[in-house]
């Protein structure tokens, strides 16, 4: 007796759980987009959104913007996500190989730059006058932090702290707690009013490529396909060139 | 007879029901986590000089913060809890303050006060040459700050339970303040301490957000666990499971055999 | 040093001369204490009296609002005439002002004991922390420090007075040994039955060889048969003590064993104060009568005649004694008298003669009781309904109402045989030799 009433009130406790994650999945029914985007397209895609929005009728773009890696992990546990932007190559991939996503498209690219405090106090005009310079990076398992190593190496040179995402090694020079950061071209041109970008030849060899791919078990997977044919007409890559990224 | 007492210790069906939903909800999770962990990889994981470096880093630093917690909260809280003060309500709302306040705004709090053109950070960079971000003593700096509250609250509730007529006791038997709040209170309050020393280290320990902003990320000086499981998220998440596991033993490992040697003490 | 002007200290007085005034909210404490070196002295009276507040005025732990305490010669407490805070500045005191609430002085003293006004401190104030008064305490729960071992609980004090480790667990060593603990040191106060926690704490007291022992209701917790092996101990030691002793008691007992002399207070003054004989005998407050265990009344004495006040608060010694006014009604002047008689005085009559304001007190066991009017000689006899009937001892107590609250003590025997229970009539007498007068 006892047993079955504790079994009972368990199940109780946890029914109101279950009804929660039901509730997400069946909204994508009636005209809802959802978009996992990688958090350094945060301007762009909302912009690209409210856009794609007004273009079709009756329907809405949710976005969830969060690391690369985060989301690929959210979607290959199984979110209900109608389409994802990473942006790097590697966490689309592991969305690929998890079967979650086919043939994705390539649909911006970012390189690096040097951002300095506005008016370039230290005078820094290439990579090597980062030396004597107390700089930021991203850590080298972030797609930026990946860039920021190939542009370094064979420098000799080391930040004095490898951040765990683009925002954050950004926010180091806002804060003025380091003289310069090596971040997305798009994170400077974002944060244009307090920093400047600085842009170095070795960058060429370390751009981030943006991969775009509906998925497989979208909720919404006509509307997905458009939504991610829509990000390289031109009328999205205008708003993604503007942001500072370039044309794959 | 057994049987009687048995039955007599029995948790009513009310307490157990949601003591064991409760349990689940705590324990599941890290099930879950040792049935993902890909122990093959364990061997392989302990022996990483950065790993164990991280894991020294964090041992290191989360008991030099709990030092400085104890060094600082202890009076604090008697002073919360014994002070008769206007304001002191508010002092007291305002000490729990980086208990509710996101780590991650913590550490840009730390850096507007202790960075490079901080309050006091500017002065000791232009007097000193002195930067405490990016370095060993700001990840203590950071863990102190979020984890000394949970000593304080815990030590002022242990001197607000004390008895004040011990001290008075002290006091006709000719010992001064000093020596009253040493040889009475403190003893006296001793497992409240020792709760919120633990409390205040397993937090410290876990201090990812705060450390991250004020601290940066640099192997080695300001890299600790939580930082290093974090970044191997980003890319291998298997190995940010082994790591987050071996954080846990090494705590439960450390806690268990502190409270061996604290009961074990006559 | 200024204090000498004022003559009660001056001098090298041995003893206690303290004149403790605290004021608290609408509680005054003022009361006079002069303890002889030696003496022991009881403070008796009901709970909330301020017994335990005297005490620890006297120990530090509160401090005076005014009056003195002056330990042989040594004036620990004096509060200035104005404002105490000038001899701060004055470098008169060795420590800052008096607390409020001992532990909080640091925070609290500002807005506790005000700012100085003026210079109008002539006589100079004084506070001597309870740190630095040669005073051992006993408080009521014992207060053992549950972290120390008994014999670290008793080389505490000595500890905080100067003496090394290893000599101050052999002074306390043998502080166990003369209270007849010598093989519970390494007990922990938890580990202690009430009587042995008793006599640590008094271990404790007495270690640092206190000038004044204060001893807070040094027997209540205890049950009864450790309660009586522990008094004689008790008295053992405070006869040995050379200085003064103050045990604070609301038991009677306690008070008559242990004590040379009683103080009664009640409402925060002295109402009484004596050996114990003639508190007993002689009891001035119903309280006192009550604990004694007399029928007391005040009124008017004329030869041998006593005439009651008009509305008398007969006391009558129950332990749960009922007040009221009985509206006087039968025993009329000449003691002879109708029962229903509403109005007139109450007049006792006693084989003393006095004149002017009198107590008169007489023992319950001598009042008889009589189903019907006795004929005869006693001149004190009244009808009076029983309204109550408890055990006492091996006799029954008989709680009378009527013209004269009153009781009686009766054997279970005669209640039997009387029908004794509430709501009965019966007659009352009392022998006027049995009568106590004394003058109020």
């Amino acid at each position: 007796m006892r047993a079955k009433a504790t079994l009972a009130a368990a199940a109780l406790a946890l029914a109101p759980l279950a009804a929660c994650t039901g509730g997400g999945a069946e909204a994508g029914a009636d005209g809802t987009l959802t978009v996992f985007a990688a958090a350094s397209l945060t301007e762009a895609f909302t912009e690209i959104g409210e856009r794609f929005e007004a273009e079709h009728e009756g329907v809405q773009v949710e976005f969830n913007f969060a690391g690369s890696s985060d989301l690929a992990a959210q979607i290959t546990e199984g979110a209900p996500a109608d389409v994802f932007a990473s942006a790097d190559e590697s966490n689309m991939d592991k969305v690929v190989e998890a079967g979650a996503a086919t043939d994705p498209d390539t649909f911006a690219l970012n390189r690096l730059v040097i951002a300095v405090p506005e008016g370039n106090p230290d005078g820094v005009a290439g990579i090597a006058d980062l030396a004597g310079l107390d700089f930021a990076a991203c850590a080298e398992e972030v797609p930026c932090g990946a860039a920021a190593q190939s542009a370094l190496d064979g420098t000799g040179l080391a930040p004095v702290t490898y951040e765990a995402d683009v925002k954050s090694t950004l926010q180091k020079l806002t804060l003025g707690e380091v003289d310069a950061a090596l971040v997305y071209r798009t994170d400077a041109i974002a944060a244009e009013d307090e920093v400047d970008a600085v842009e170095f030849p070795e960058s060429a060899g370390a751009v981030n490529a943006y991969p775009i791919a509906a998925l497989e078990d979208a909720p919404n997977p006509d509307l997905a396909a458009e939504f991610a044919a829509y990000t390289l007409a031109d009328d999205a890559q205008a708003v993604l060139e503007a942001a500072g990224f370039q044309r794959s | 007879m057994p049987a009687k007492r048995i039955r007599r210790r029995r948790v009513p069906a009310a307490l157990l029901a949601p003591a064991l939903i409760g349990l689940a909800f705590l324990i599941l999770p890290l099930a879950g986590l040792l049935a993902r962990a890909p122990w093959t990889e364990l061997p392989a994981r302990l022996a990483e000089p950065e790993m164990l470096a991280a894991l020294r880093l964090s041992l290191f630093t989360a008991t030099a913060a709990t030092v400085l917690s104890l060094l600082f909260g202890v009076p604090i809280a008697w002073l919360l809890a014994r002070g008769e003060f206007p304001g002191r309500s508010v002092l007291r709302a305002l000490v729990t303050v980086p208990l509710v306040l996101p780590p991650v705004v913590g550490g840009v709090a730390l850096l507007l006060v202790f960075g490079r053109s901080g309050i006091i950070g500017a002065w000791l960079y232009e007097r000193f040459d002195l930067t405490i971000p990016f370095s060993t003593a700001a990840v203590v700096l950071a863990m102190t700050f979020v984890s000394m509250p949970f000593l304080v609250v815990s030590v002022e509730g242990a001197l607000r339970g004390a008895d004040i007529r011990f001290e008075e006791a002290a006091a006709t038997l000719g010992a001064g303040r000093w020596t009253v709040f040493t040889r009475v209170t403190l003893p006296m309050v001793a497992p409240g301490v020792l709760a919120g020393a633990v409390l205040c280290w397993a937090r410290a320990l876990g201090e990812f957000g705060a450390t991250i902003t004020f601290a940066g990320n640099f192997p080695g000086r300001t890299q600790t666990m939580p930082l290093a499981v974090y970044l191997a998220l980003q890319s291998d998440p298997e190995a940010a499971i082994v790591l987050s596991l071996i954080l846990l033993a090494v705590s439960v490992i450390v806690l268990a055999s502190l409270r061996e040697r604290w009961t074990a003490a006559p | 040093m200024s204090a000498a002007t004022e003559p009660e200290t001056s001098g090298s007085a041995a003893g206690l001369d303290a004149h403790l005034v605290v004021d608290r909210g609408g509680f005054r404490l003022d009361l006079r204490l002069h303890v002889a070196p030696g003496e022991t002295v009881a403070l008796l009276g009901p709970n909330g009296a301020g017994k335990t507040t005297a005490l620890r005025a006297l120990a530090g732990l509160e401090a005076l609002s005014g009056g003195h305490i002056v330990l042989d010669g040594e004036t620990l407490d004096r509060p200035g005439s104005r404002v105490r805070r000038m001899r701060a500045a004055r470098g008169e005191s060795q420590i800052d002002g008096p607390p409020n609430n001992y532990p909080d002085i640091g925070v609290r003293q500002s807005s506790a004991s005000g700012f100085e006004q003026g210079a109008g401190d002539r006589r100079g104030s004084r506070w001597v922390p309870p740190e630095e008064r040669r005073i051992g305490v006993v408080f009521q729960d014992y207060l053992l420090f549950p972290h120390l071992t008994a014999i670290d609980n008793v080389a505490f004090g000595p500890r905080r007075r100067g003496l090394g480790r290893t000599e101050a667990r052999a002074l306390a060593a043998a502080w166990l040994d003369r209270v007849g603990l010598g093989a519970f040191g390494k007990r922990r106060p938890k580990q202690l039955s009430g009587g042995q926690a008793q006599r640590v704490a008094l271990a404790r007291a007495l270690a640092t060889d206190p000038a004044l022992l204060l001893l807070d209701e040094p027997l209540a917790a205890l049950d009864a048969r450790t309660r009586l092996d522990t008094r004689a101990e008790l008295h053992r030691h405070l006869t040995g003590h050379s200085g003064p002793a103050i045990v604070v008691t609301h038991d009677p007992v306690d008070a008559l064993m242990l004590a040379d002399r009683l103080v009664v207070i009640e409402d925060g003054r002295a109402v009484q104060e004596g050996d114990a004989e003639s508190v007993t005998a002689r009891p001035r407050t119903d309280y006192i009568a009550r604990l004694v265990g007399l029928n007391l009344y005040r009124g008017k004495a004329e030869g041998h005649q006593v005439v009651l006040d008009s509305s008398i608060r007969g006391a009558t010694p129950t332990g749960t004694a009922t007040y009221g006014d009985a509206s006087a009604s039968a025993t009329t002047a000449d003691g002879y008298e109708e029962t229903d008689v509403p109005e007139g005085p109450v007049v006792l009559v006693a084989s003393d003669p006095l004149e002017g304001p009198a107590f008169a007190a007489f023992p319950p066991s001598s009042v008889a009781l009589y189903p019907e009017r006795p004929d005869g000689s006693p001149r004190n006899t009244w009808q009076a309904m029983v309204s109550g009937v408890h055990r006492h001892g091996d006799n029954l107590r008989v709680q009378l109402d009527g013209p004269l609250k009153a009781a009686a003590d009766v054997t279970p025997a005669a209640a039997a045989q009387l029908r004794l229970e509430p709501g009965r009539r019966v007659w009352a007498t009392v022998k006027a030799s049995e009568i106590r007068v004394y003058p109020a």
